[in-house]
């Protein structure tokens, strides 16, 4: 049953007229992507080094942009272009890593996308469904020896994202920290730094004030006591193994582990910097994959 | 000594010693004559998987406990809150409660633990007096709300049953993680906290099922640490008596800079160093007063004063004549008019 207008609306509807223009042909265009190419924080500001073939102008001064680095490396994929022009603001969710390949790469099976040559952009989280598309799956193991190890992996993941992040953060100034991003208009997608800690902080202003609870109040302490048992407990397990946990490859854990052992050794707190170089195989260990990592990666060039 | 309030439980004091943290008590508990570490014994590669798996339960099953306790409305205005709000002086059982559960919302909106949609318990009310008098009943609007909600806690035991897997596998019969099963290691104490916390009859038995159903080996492991740690009733500690005093300070911010030590006997050497800081304080100031008489500024402070006043009275003086003069010159007027007036009327 199809309603049909009275005459009486349809006469008012004529004083309001559809117009319908052609599409405007927009000049701005993506460049075309021929090559994986990873958009990440900023390397730090190259400082004039004693080693000069030891150069680290590639990798991110950011613990997350540095882990997926490794990660994408360390599975054996080479020839990813890397480039630190991008606003945070512009990411997906206003958080680097991001991703950037051909469409052929990443093509949703049920879709019929045209290709413009503009590729896709994936969040960090499809990184690792990209990676097993070119490489292949890892397996139910993830690279891991046994399944007691993967459980076990578990455990190191957690240490290494709780207690040693949170010595990064509570230690380490955040150098995103400007007086012009508080008056930015867009929303800082802050990640607090309540969600680093298992037991919720106190406020500045007490648990029990009549003022409404207002920042943290960290104990330097405590973090320093977990950090230097995660440390040494590192350093313990890694022993003289090639991979963490003797994995026959690289896995996710070494990724990890490779990225805060190099965001920590490169870190201005002399603490956080110590408790690694006390460590001699950390530090050995650190280096050995440091050059498995950085040729993985060229830099991003307009041509 | 100063004092760092950290706000956080557990906190220690031993004498004079303070220790906030578990860790930090632990360390500091391990230093103590006459005790011997639970981890005692492990190998270096055993301690070192100790600490990381301590790291991921503390981290894993906090959540699922902060959860539990803080999450589940059932539990929260069942239990958690009641308890303490019981607890609580006057007038921060009015405010407290609700503040501390937010400050648990950060971690578990990032670990996806947050707002997870209750099951509500009714069923089929009964029709309320309007219904019975149209006939018309509520309809269930709740359908779609139901799945949503059923499947939000299944995915929250998923996540508990795969750490809870993990654990169970690496108990398997022993019974306990310490590698020669005497005694519980830091890591049986923790897990079986933790699980206790879980086991907790509720209202909303969530993971109180999951455990009974599916890991009794994690429950008789928590009783049995629970039992070695306290063989008799009379084991336990003794409880410090409870605040329930209202106490209006603690609405105020305390000024960390202005808080005072706890007041204790002063030691000799406390004694010594007030002594000290005294007599220097003290012999500033006469240096100084000695050498403002030495240069003679006591006089002349003492002649400007003088002079002061004096000028202040002579002025005054001179506002005296002044007013004197004033009523003189009026009288003389007065005078002069009154002449005038009898001179005219002479004339």
């Amino acid at each position: 049953m199809t309603a049909t207008l009275p005459p009486f609306v349809h006469n008012i509807f004529t004083y309001f007229p559809l117009h319908t223009y052609p599409p405007i042909p927009s000049p701005h265009k993506a460049r075309t992507v021929t090559s994986p190419e990873l958009w990440i924080h900023a390397p730090r500001s190259s400082e004039p080094s004693l080693e000069s073939s030891y150069s680290s102008d590639l990798f991110s001064s950011d613990v997350e942009c540095l882990k997926w680095q490794a990660y994408i490396a360390l599975r054996g994929l080479t020839g990813i272009s890397v480039r630190w022009d991008i606003q945070p603001e512009g990411a997906i969710e206003g958080r680097l890593p991001n991703l950037r390949v051909p469409l052929k790469e990443f093509e949703p099976e049920d879709t019929k996308v045209k290709d413009d040559g503009e590729g896709e952009l994936l969040p960090a989280h499809l990184i690792m469904e990209w990676v097993d598309k070119k490489v292949g799956n890892l397996g139910d193991l993830e690279g891991y020896v046994n399944e007691d190890a993967r459980d076990e992996s578990r455990a190191w993941v957690k240490l290494l994202e709780g207690d040693v992040h949170a010595a990064l953060e509570v230690f380490q100034p955040a150098e995103n920290d400007s007086f012009l991003k508080l008056l930015s208009p867009y929303g800082a997608v802050h990640h607090p730094i309540q969600t680093i800690f298992t037991q919720p902080l106190q406020p500045l202003t007490g648990w029990s004030s009549l003022i409404r609870p207002y920042g943290v109040h960290i104990d330097r302490n405590a973090v320093e006591l977990k950090y230097k048992d995660a440390i040494s407990a590192l350093s313990e397990r890694l022993g003289t193994d090639k991979w963490f946990l003797g994995s026959a490859s690289p896995t996710a854990l070494d990724a990890l582990l490779f990225a805060y052992l190099h965001c920590l050794l490169h870190s201005k707190d002399h603490t956080l910097r110590f408790e690694i170089t006390r460590r001699v195989n950390l530090v050995a260990w650190e280096r050995r994959v440091h050059s498995d990592v950085r040729a993985a990666f060229q830099p991003y060039s307009r041509a | 000594m100063s004092l760092q309030v950290v706000g956080q439980l557990p906190y220690l004091t031993h004498g004079l010693h303070t220790e906030s943290g578990l860790l930090a008590i632990q360390k500091f508990v391990e230093k103590l004559d006459g005790v011997v570490s639970p981890d005692a014994g492990l190998s270096g590669v055993e301690r070192a998987q100790n600490i990381a798996r301590v790291a991921h339960v503390e981290s894993e099953l906090g959540d699922l406990v902060a959860h539990c306790l803080f999450c589940l409305r059932a539990n929260w205005y069942g239990y958690t809150r009641k308890t303490l709000v019981s607890e609580l002086p006057v007038p921060q059982r009015y405010y407290l409660p609700d503040r501390l559960r937010l400050s648990y919302k950060p971690r578990l909106l990032a670990a996806e633990l947050w707002d997870v949609p209750e099951i509500e318990e009714e069923d089929v009310k009964a029709p309320t007096g309007f219904q019975r008098l149209t006939g018309k009943r509520r309809r269930d609007k709740n359908s779609k709300g139901k799945f949503k909600s059923i499947y939000a806690r299944e995915k929250v035991l998923e996540r508990a049953q795969a750490i809870l897997d993990v654990y169970s596998k690496l108990l398997g019969t022993k019974r306990f993680f310490h590698p020669d099963s005497e005694r519980p290691s830091s890591l049986d104490i923790i897990f079986a906290s933790h699980i206790q916390l879980l086991q907790l009859p509720l209202s909303d038995p969530l993971f109180q099922t999951l455990l009974t159903e599916r890991y009794p080996t994690l429950i008789t492991h928590a009783n049995l640490v629970h039992s070695t740690a306290f063989p008799t009733p009379e084991s336990f500690p003794p409880l410090a008596e409870r605040v329930t005093s209202t106490s209006i300070l603690s609405l105020f911010p305390v000024s960390r800079i202005f808080q005072k030590k706890t007041a204790h006997p002063p030691t000799p050497e406390e004694r010594k160093f007030a002594l000290m800081r005294w007599g220097f304080f003290g012999a500033a100031v006469g240096a100084f007063g000695l050498y403002m008489h030495a240069i003679g500024l006591f006089a002349v402070v003492a002649n400007t004063y003088n002079s002061l006043r004096v000028v202040k009275s002579v002025d005054s003086e001179h506002e005296d004549e002044e007013e004197d003069e004033d009523e003189i010159v009026e009288h003389e007027l007065e005078e002069e008019v009154d002449e005038d007036d009898s001179v005219g009327r002479e004339e």
